[in-house]
């Protein structure tokens, strides 16, 4: 039996796993970045012009609320085929590492700006006032009192984001993504080599599991409750 | 320093208007503390939020040393609430900064100052609080009090002229409360800042306020001195609330339990003469016995007081005589049953 193991084991090009592996942390690595820097924005705005908000204006909410709501109920694989001429244009291909990372980031950015909101929101309504009765501007209470307060919420909300780019990004091997998903759809499935498939799943749970400890030791660490 | 002149505010909840302040008009003196009391949700918060415009009326005028603020800038806003500090019934600090950090945060926001300069007020207003050694802290690892001396050290910041509290001590207990309404009287005096707060208990009123002002439903019914206010309370809900601090005036009821013969009089001493025997004095003059029934004698801000209720035993003489000989001593005297 054990023996049996060590053969499938053993006929597998591990040089392929650590190269996929190495795809899919670079996918992962990038879209979480540019998700980040795009998505926080956007849900911080979403928040500000909330109802009951400082910035309240329910014209603007709805119109980014239903955007948001589009692109979160859009199935990722459809977004990665609609999006393939926008990548095309933006980057000059759709393949490959630097192909999926687009797709991924318009997939997750909405993803994260809701958490980002919906963060944001559980802030108690007295530090808003207490920083507007300080004669506090917008940016200040923003950057002085809110991203402060909820900074181990948000730390939370990017670990569960990078978790779901971590499941994107296999999906995008579909349309020849690269990394881990490329890898199982090309040996795992077309080829019909079980093995790779097994462990292509065994690394990726290895790597949320990561990311999940990683997140929560971090969401401890800066958490002052 | 304030006026407020015929202030409106109502909300709409659920479609429906609900009026919240109507026609409310006082003014505070300058370094003076006023109270405002009344029960819950007669609009007490909603009135002292105008004076920062975290409210903002629907009309009236809030006039601060002369200009209404209601018509400022958004700039001259900021620098108004710059220069007005507030403090809130649960704190409201910020739980990510530290006691420092959450004291910085209102230096910060003026731009005005060096950091050495910062760090200095720091350490003045931390000390000033008692807090010197927890700068360093979370607020969830301080007690309410301490929560609370962090916002009034931050609220202090900017050295305001006026201090807005909302309801500051009533997530406090009694001992706590105490310990925080000393500190703010010794700010009035310290730096003559003016503080208006908001509370539902008298005997919070009783120990730091000058005067008075009683909201009920959104209208003010009563204002005035302390003193006044509370040994001659002329509202219904004004009685009220000085009958839940101390029971009172339950002399009708008593003297028709025991039965008792002769007058009633109601004596109310405030000063220096709380402390003198003119119950006895006045005995002897006219030759009678005084029996109190009930009293009450402490302290209205640091003004010594009693107020006792006393049935005349002996040949009564001319009643207008009596009142007039406690007159002298500065004792009110009322009849409360003949
Ligand atoms: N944001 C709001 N939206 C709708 N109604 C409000 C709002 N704030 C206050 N009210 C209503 O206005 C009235 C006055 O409220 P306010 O908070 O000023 O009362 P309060 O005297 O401070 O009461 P409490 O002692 O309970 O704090 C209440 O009827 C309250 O329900
Ligand atoms: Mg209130």
């Amino acid at each position: 039996m054990s023996s049996e193991v060590f053969t499938i084991l053993g006929s597998l090009d591990w040089s392929d796993i650590g190269l996929a592996t190495l795809e899919t942390l670079a996918m992962v690595g990038g879209s979480l970045l540019f998700t980040v820097i795009l998505g926080l924005p956007l849900g911080v705005i979403l928040f500000l012009t909330g109802p009951r908000q400082p910035l309240a204006h329910a014209q603007i909410y709805a119109v980014l609320s239903l955007l948001v709501n589009l692109l979160r109920s859009t199935p990722f694989v459809i977004l990665l085929i609609v999006l393939i001429p926008f990548t095309v244009a933006l980057i000059g291909t759709s393949i490959g590492v630097p192909g999926a990372i687009p797709p991924l980031v318009i997939g997750a950015t909405p993803f994260f700006a809701r958490l980002v909101e919906n963060v944001l929101r559980e802030v108690d309504r007295g530090i808003i006032e207490a920083s507007q009765a300080m004669g506090a501007t917008l940016p200040q209470i923003v950057f002085g009192a809110l991203l402060p307060e909820t900074f181990p919420g948000l730390l939370a909300a990017v670990t569960v984001t990078a978790i779901t780019l971590v499941s994107y990004a296999a999906m995008s091997g579909v349309i020849g993504g690269g990394g881990l998903g490329d890898l199982a759809i090309r040996f795992g499935y077309q080829r019909f080599q079980t093995d790779v498939m097994v462990i292509t799943v065994a690394v990726l749970l290895l790597l949320v599991q990561v990311l999940q400890v990683f997140g929560d030791r971090l969401v401890l660490r800066f958490s002052h409750k | 320093m304030i006026d407020i002149e015929h202030v409106s505010k109502h909300y709409v909840v659920d479609g429906i208007a609900v009026p919240a302040l109507s026609d409310v008009s006082l003014r505070v003196e300058q370094g003076e503390v006023f109270g405002i009391i009344g029960v819950s949700g007669a609009g007490k918060s909603t009135l002292v939020r105008t004076l920062n415009l975290l409210e903002r009326p629907d009309s009236g005028r809030v006039l601060v040393d002369g200009s209404d603020i209601t018509l400022f800038s958004k700039t001259q806003l900021r620098s108004y609430r710059r220069k007005t500090g507030m403090i809130f019934q649960h704190f409201n600090l910020i739980g990510a900064k530290t006691v420092a950090e959450n004291v910085r945060f209102p230096l910060k926001l003026t731009g005005e100052y060096t950091t050495a300069e910062i760090e200095q007020r720091v350490d003045e207003l931390l000390e000033l609080v008692e807090l010197s050694g927890h700068r360093d802290k979370y607020p969830a690892q301080l007690s309410g009090g301490q929560k609370q001396r962090v916002g009034i050290a931050r609220a202090l910041a900017n050295r305001p002229k006026l201090l807005l509290c909302d309801e500051a001590t009533s997530a406090l207990d009694p001992q706590t409360t105490q310990s925080i309404l000393h500190l703010l009287l010794d700010i009035n005096r310290r730096f003559g800042l003016t503080i208006v707060l908001i509370t539902h208990e008298m005997d919070v009123i009783r120990a730091v306020c000058d005067r008075v002002a009683v909201l009920d439903q959104g209208v003010l019914v009563e204002q005035g001195r302390v003193a006044e206010v509370l040994l001659h309370p002329q509202h219904a809900l004004t009685r009220a609330l000085v009958q839940e601090s101390c029971p009172q005036g339950e002399s009708a009821k008593i003297s028709a339990r025991l039965n008792l013969p002769g007058p009633l009089l109601r004596l109310t001493f405030l000063g220096a003469i709380t402390h003198q025997p003119v119950l006895q004095r006045i005995a002897a003059a006219f030759a009678l016995g005084f029996n109190i029934i009930e009293g009450v004698i402490g302290h209205i801000k640091e003004t010594p007081y009693g107020q006792i209720t006393v049935q005349v035993i002996g040949a009564v003489p001319d009643l207008a005589r009596l009142e007039a000989a406690f007159g002298e001593h500065s004792v009110r005297c009322e009849l409360v049953q003949p």
